[in-house]
């Protein structure tokens, strides 16, 4: 009897053992992944940095400027400004009393008008 | 016993019975499992483990630092740390000196080959700095050169996409990536770094500043073109929110670049908002006008004779164009009459005069983020002849941006503000308590006249400042032409013209200040170079193009609109 507890406690042991190599090669082999993800994961945000860098230098203002102007933009002019209160003929007030999608004025010249035209 | 037998004995090979033959064989099997797990962990060791072997070698240690981003009140991009090569040698494993000096002085030509051999040649050092932050192109060349004993590292860079139109404000860094000037020292001394061993990125929080990039360019634009305009050696602009604080825009020509550390040291581009002091001229007699109402000593339609010179010993002072009549205050803020500034001066005193600008901060030495403003020059002796010609603005010199902090108080209501480059957070507290406990300098009533002559000093025919005016968006403010000291007394034609504005003038939000450097005569200005022809037209011209941008909305007619913003 005894001899058998011997035999099962060596066997035990010698599979814990074994159980606990394996472990620890998963254990390291995780971690070099893990570290390999993280070097992945700095490198990308390196490489995030040197893109955003870019952007910002693409889009200075000085450049953003001069490409705009070429389009024929220029800085809003006072008179560009309309008010949403003011004439009730211009659209913008319609979509004010009715935000109803089917009252917005279309592009179309044979859509029908607000059902609700207001005073004009 | 049983060892004395034993050892009396002679030894004999027992006979191996086939019960213990079955016993050895497990033993054996796990003997051999054994050693093969050793043989392949070896295996494995050689093949697989190569990677951290690599990782452990000796990598010089050297700190840099990481820094945090600097952003516009925006988000926009000022600075940031990039990843980036620098190159070092183990001069003890170099093969042949010569060649390694020649070949990389071949690939990297502002490379110093004396400096080079001395640091490359002693063969003690294990270490050595070759060239730090290089181009990805430049690493590429020297890759290719295969030269054992280099190596590179990574490294963060500081990079500055917006280059030239920030240089003077956020300053620069050195070789280790620490702050050496602007708002890159004060990240370092207030906020601390991150030190790192390598190209990693900061983890601090990004540094937002009150600069808005679209106003700022706006500035330096239409500065850049009126120095050209009107031939002016240097220009300086800034708009600051006169609530807050907050400084939109800070711009000072010629500018520097943050990238070009040699131009940032260049004592050919100063940073003339707050690193020197200037005698700002007739700006001055919104001050000198203020501290007449806040005593209470005149109201703006109290008149005095301006029709004759003030005389004080062997000093005379006159009006170029003396007023055949009496002036009311407001008439002399309009016509900028420096007899009758220097009159409401005296009325109040000498000692009255220095309380009032001590009051509004003009006395003491300022400080920015981007480190200390000129300290004021005050004159040696402040008596009665100084009192008149500090009254319009020549005697005491000041930095621009100190002028800017005192004017605001004259504009918001009375109430103090420290011009800050760093943007306001939401505020904790709400608007009433913030109101309460903002620290009140001049009575609202005093701010409230001053809003309406500078707006009047725009509108009005006979105002300095009408060619200010730009439609909708209610300019009010002050011109001022300050001749500049030279070797034989002032110069008559080397001036500073400015113009110090604000809009929109029923509820002022934003004030400009602008100061051209010695402009010349144009045929546009009618041979003149007084503020009225330069700097009052290049603030209408800012104020167009920034007024949009700060979300100031435009009213057809003035007063005739109700709330349009």
């Amino acid at each position: 009897m005894a001899r058998l507890v011997d035999i099962a406690a060596a066997f035990l042991a010698l599979s814990s053992a074994i159980a606990l190599y394996g472990l620890k090669h998963d254990t390291r082999r995780i971690e070099s992944r893990v570290q390999a993800q993280e070097r992945t994961a700095e490198k990308t945000e390196r490489e995030i940095a040197v893109l955003k860098a870019e952007r910002a230098y693409l889009g200075r203002p000085e450049r953003i400027e001069k490409l705009a102007r070429a389009q024929g933009m220029e800085p809003v002019r006072e008179r560009q400004y309309v008010r949403i209160d003011g004439s009730r003929d211009d659209g913008i007030a319609r979509i004010l009393d009715k935000p109803d999608i089917d009252a917005l004025p279309s592009d179309d010249a044979e859509a029908p008008q607000s059902a609700e035209p207001g005073p004009r | 016993m049983t060892a004395t037998a034993i050892s009396s004995q002679p030894r004999q090979r027992p006979e191996a019975t086939p019960q213990a033959r079955g016993r050895l064989l497990p033993v054996a099997l796990a003997m051999m499992l054994l050693f093969a797990a050793i043989g392949g962990q070896m295996l494995n060791l050689a093949f697989a483990g190569r990677n951290e072997a690599r990782l452990a070698s000796a990598e010089p240690i050297v700190r840099v630092h990481a820094r945090p981003d600097i952003v516009d009140r925006n988000g926009r991009i000022i600075a940031t740390d990039v990843d980036a090569a620098s190159l070092f040698a183990d001069p003890a494993l170099l093969l042949d000196l010569d060649e390694v000096i020649e070949k990389l002085t071949l690939a990297l030509p502002l490379l110093d080959e004396a400096e080079l051999r001395k640091s490359l040649g002693d063969r003690n050092r294990r270490f050595a700095w070759i060239k730090r932050g290089m181009a990805p192109v430049e690493a590429q060349r020297v890759h290719d050169l295969g030269l054992p004993g280099l190596a590179f590292r990574r490294e963060p860079k500081r990079v500055y996409p917006t280059g030239a139109l920030t240089g003077h404000i956020v300053g620069q860094v050195n070789v280790d990536n620490r702050g050496q000037a602007g708002l890159e020292r004060y990240i370092d001394e207030t906020m601390g770094l991150d030190a790192v061993s390598g190209a990693t990125a900061s983890r601090l929080k990004q540094v937002r500043l009150s600069l808005d990039l679209g106003v700022q360019h706006s500035v330096a634009d239409e500065l850049k073109s009126a120095m050209t305009r009107y031939t002016a050696t240097a220009a300086a602009g800034l708009v600051l929110d006169i609530r807050s604080g907050e400084i939109l825009a800070a711009v000072s020509l010629p500018s520097v670049d943050s990238n070009r550390p040699a131009e940032v040291l260049d004592p050919s581009r100063p940073e003339r908002l707050q690193g020197g002091v200037y005698e700002l001229g007739s700006i001055f007699k919104m001050l000198t006008v203020a501290m007449a109402l806040e005593e209470g000593r005149a109201t703006l339609e109290k008149t005095y004779d301006v029709t004759k010179p003030i005389e004080i010993g062997r000093f005379t002072i006159k009006d170029a164009h003396p007023s055949p009549v009496p002036l009311s205050v407001r008439d002399i803020f309009l016509q900028s009459s420096n007899v009758g500034a220097g009159l409401l001066a005296l009325e109040g005193g000498t000692e009255r005069q220095l309380m009032f600008l001590a009051r509004l901060g003009l006395t003491e030495q300022m400080r920015t983020e981007t480190g200390t403003v000129a300290p004021p020059l005050l004159p040696k002796r402040w008596d009665r002849i100084e009192t008149v010609t500090i009254s319009y603005g020549h005697g005491l010199a000041v930095a621009p941006m100190q002028f800017a902090s005192a004017a605001a108080a004259l504009l918001n209501g009375g109430y103090r503000v420290t011009p800050t480059y760093i943007a306001t957070e939401t505020p904790i507290l709400g608007k009433a308590t913030r109101e309460a406990i903002r620290e009140a300098i001049l009575m609202p009533a005093t701010s409230a006249a001053m809003r309406e002559i500078m707006r009047l000093n725009v509108t009005s025919r006979n105002g300095t400042g009408h060619r200010a005016d730009v439609t909708g968006y209610r300019v009010g403010g002050k011109t001022g032409t300050a001749e500049m000291p030279g070797e034989n007394g002032y110069q008559r034609r080397s001036v500073i013209s400015s113009f110090a504005g604000a809009f929109p003038m029923d509820e002022p939000r934003y004030l400009t200040l602008i100061s051209l450097f010695e402009p010349q005569p144009t045929a546009e200005t009618r041979n003149q170079i007084t503020a009225a022809v330069n700097a009052a037209p290049v603030t209408a011209r800012i104020v167009t193009r920034i007024a949009p941008i700060l979300g100031i909305l435009p009213r057809r007619l003035d007063g005739a609109d109700a709330k349009a913003d």
